[in-house]
């Protein structure tokens, strides 16, 4: 038998319910996922509210769809992504599929524990492509190339 | 369009946290805490009709449900002590954006409390939940776990049954993500092939390091996992297609279980400088590939310059040089004339078969998926595949010298898996578009849930016989743990311990501390295993009274202590 001893078992108690300081800062964490994709609360003139992404900078890469990746419900065919769409969905995924570090936070504990936080970074992203018939082929990409080469858009060269 | 006040947001989600659900679910407790505000997403109050039985009436309802259901089966799937944070909404996403998963926080080098193990390498980066397991302790208690956001413009299939028909399962979608965020998932920028880390916080250099999946990452061709790579080295391997390999002794057992014979395969076997399976697309016509497929040189196919196809190369008129296609695999450049012309005109001059690869045009593409014209198609009668550009250039630049290649369903290897039969991970070209080295390789069948399509038919089991995600969960560090003692259940000398505070024997409450000792044992343990071998009760107290003896002289309980569990197992009624 070895009898080391580790510790008493009612240290093993498990972690079952929130805290209230993880509830508080939970609700900064949430105010931040609703911003992981550079979402930008607004209200139309209805009063819905919408989420739209933010524009892509100016130096960003623009793109144009040479694919039919949605189905049109009105009239139960394919279409290409409009323009206005392509932008939206390139801010969208550009975002989603960031593996950058530039702007983390980290940290070290006394222990010497390190601790990155990846703000929706790094994640995985699921895509739907429609298909002629409506159904969606649906693909999960890390990055933002593999994104736009499963919907089918392509970089627009400034220089012709 | 006004923006939304702050305040207004923060009071509903304040609301909405309020009434998050606390699921137990098994061996780990998996929370999804709802971030929507009223009237959104998971509490969207559309009215529905149950489906599938997800008895939910309303369609937020039916969301929360699904999404507790998907929480559920990796909670009772995987053990730990630590609650689960999964932060989620539901947003519009517009009509291609399905969702989005992944760890909102990484850790390295944290130790274990008591007997939990810690980081099982140093200097390497494991997920918040992952790292909350091995831990035994919550890394940070100001923060989720898992962040999750999901399209509420997507009709998907809201049911817990699994019979989504033509729709998109919610559940499966669900269970994929929140495999990523559970440690299916490596923290390289594969497009650089950059590790994480390199940058200066709070006046702290953060040196780049490398992450526990990654130390499983093996590329075949140079015998180095990802962490013993430079960064130009795993750039360059997150391109090399069928190459790369998950090693890990889980998925290595679990791969003969899951996977099934015959690996569709396009491989070089000569020269040596080019031999390998190739990544390939398929094509609409033609044969499919079979066993034992097609074994031949691989012959680059010759034709006019001409109107119909600019270049000599180019297959879009009869072959000129059919004597030399004919029996062998005709190498065919893309571009001018449609893919179907191209396979014809390879089958008119006698080629087994036809590989067609990107033109210059194409250069950075993956290899196509090659659709038909509806006129050629079916006068195709050989096998056609599509290959890269560099892959195609690969092979003609040792034409000069001969190049053997095969077509084939290869039946001695294991769809998914590579010839020493370890998972594949899906690395596919272009280099620019970086890869999905957080997924296995779509060849794998059965269909498995981490690859990055994902498809009908999957189930919403996550481990073998029908899928191998647990097992690579299990090879990163989520060892079985059922008692959540912190000792690995392969090595616990009781794997379901007892852990009450104290010693009871027999209904005999001893009031003595119930020891949890490095080996995975507390006292009220090793005392029931006394008494399951005690012949009768006088052996049985005379062993308790052994055990009392070595447990006063190695400090652990004093001699008042030994004299209580003596108290009790002699009152007791065992056996």
């Amino acid at each position: 038998m070895n009898t080391f001893f580790r510790r008493s078992p009612s240290d093993a108690t498990k972690n079952k319910r929130p805290g209230k300081l993880r509830i508080i800062a939970l609700l900064a964490i949430a105010v931040t996922l609703a911003g992981i994709s550079t979402i930008v609360l607004s209200q139309d003139k209805n009063g819905k509210r919408l989420k739209t992404p933010r524009p892509a900078p100016s130096t960003a890469k623009a793109y144009i769809a040479t694919r039919e990746i949605i189905f049109d419900q009105a009239t139960q065919t394919l279409r290409k992504p409009t323009a206005e769409e392509t932008s939206a969905l390139v801010a969208q995924i550009s975002s989603l599929t960031n593996r950058s570090t530039e702007g983390l936070t980290a940290r070290q504990l006394p222990n010497g524990t390190k601790q990155i936080t990846l703000e929706g970074r790094f994640g995985g992203v699921a895509l739907g492509r429609a298909r002629a018939d409506g159904t969606t082929e649906v693909r999960c990409v890390t990055t933002m190339e593999e994104a736009i080469s499963f919907l089918g858009l392509e970089e627009v060269n400034p220089i012709r | 369009m006004k923006k939304i006040k702050l305040t207004t947001f923060l009071f509903a989600l304040v609301v909405v946290l309020a009434c998050s659900t606390n699921i137990f679910a098994g061996g780990a407790h998996v929370i999804v805490l709802n971030a929507d505000g009223p009237g959104e997403g998971f509490n969207d109050p559309t009215p529905v009709a149950p489906v599938g039985g997800n008895p939910g009436t309303t369609r937020g309802q039916q969301r929360l449900i699904a999404f507790q259901f998907a929480a559920d089966t990796w909670g009772a799937t995987l053990d730990s002590n630590q609650d689960i944070f999964v932060v989620a909404a539901f947003n519009p996403l517009g009509p291609n954006v399905l969702g989005a998963a992944g760890a909102w926080d990484v850790f390295s080098d944290f130790p274990g409390v008591g007997l939990y193990p810690g980081a099982e390498f140093p200097a390497t980066w494991y997920g918040s939940a992952l790292a909350d397991k091995r831990a035994g302790a919550d890394q940070d208690s100001t923060a989720p776990d898992i962040v999750a956001q999901f399209s509420s413009d997507f009709n998907f299939y809201l049911g817990l049954d699994n019979n989504h028909g033509a729709q998109n399962d919610l559940v499966t979608v669900l269970l994929h993500e929140l495999g990523h965020g559970l440690g299916f998932q490596n923290f390289v920028n594969e497009a650089t092939g950059a590790n994480l880390g390199g940058f200066t916080d709070g006046g702290r250099f953060y040196p780049v390091q490398t992450d526990i999946f990654a130390r499983h990452t093996l590329d075949t061709t140079n015998g180095l996992y990802w962490d013993q790579m430079t960064q130009a080295q795993r750039q360059a391997s997150a391109t090399r297609f069928g190459r790369v390999v998950w090693d890990g002794p889980a998925v290595n057992a679990g791969v003969p279980l899951v996977l099934s014979p015959g690996s569709p395969e396009v491989r070089v076997l000569t020269p040596a400088a080019i031999a390998g399976s190739y990544q390939f697309g398929t094509a609409v016509f033609g044969p499919p590939l079979s066993s034992p497929g097609v074994t031949a040189p691989i012959i680059a196919a010759q034709d006019a310059a001409d109107a119909a196809g600019p270049t000599t190369t180019d297959g879009c008129t009869a072959l000129t040089n059919a004597a030399a296609v004919a029996g062998n695999i005709a190498l065919i450049e893309r571009g001018t004339c449609g893919f179907a012309v191209k396979a014809r005109n390879a089958t008119n001059a006698g080629a087994a078969g036809v590989i067609i690869y990107n033109q210059a045009a194409n250069a950075n593409a993956a290899p196509p998926l090659m659709g038909g014209d509806g006129i050629n198609d079916p006068f195709v009668t050989i096998p056609a595949v599509s290959m890269t550009r560099p892959d195609g250039l690969a092979i003609v630049g040792q034409l000069p010298t001969g190049v053997t290649g095969s077509l084939s369903l290869n039946l001695s290897i294991l769809a998914g898996a590579n010839e020493a039969g370890m998972a594949r991970l899906y690395m596919p070209f272009p280099v620019s578009g970086g890869s999905s080295g957080s997924h296995y390789d779509t060849v794998a069948r059965r269909n498995l849930l981490m690859e990055p399509f994902i498809n009908g038919d999957l189930t919403h089991n996550v481990k073998a016989p029908d899928d191998l995600t647990l097992e690579l969960l299990r090879d990163v560090g989520w060892f079985p743990d059922a008692d959540l003692d912190g000792a690995s259940d392969g090595i616990d000398c009781e794997p379901h311990s007892d852990l009450a505070a104290t010693v009871v024997i027999g209904g005999c409450n001893s009031g003595v501390p119930n020891t949890l000792f490095s080996t995975g044992c507390t006292i009220s343990d090793l005392i029931t295993h006394i008494a399951a071998t005690s012949k009768n009760h006088g052996k049985f107290v005379n062993s308790v009274a052994r055990l009392s003896e070595t447990l006063v002289a190695n400090g652990t309980i004093t001699s008042a202590q030994k004299d209580a569990l003596l108290s009790c197992a002699g009152s007791a009624n065992i056996p």
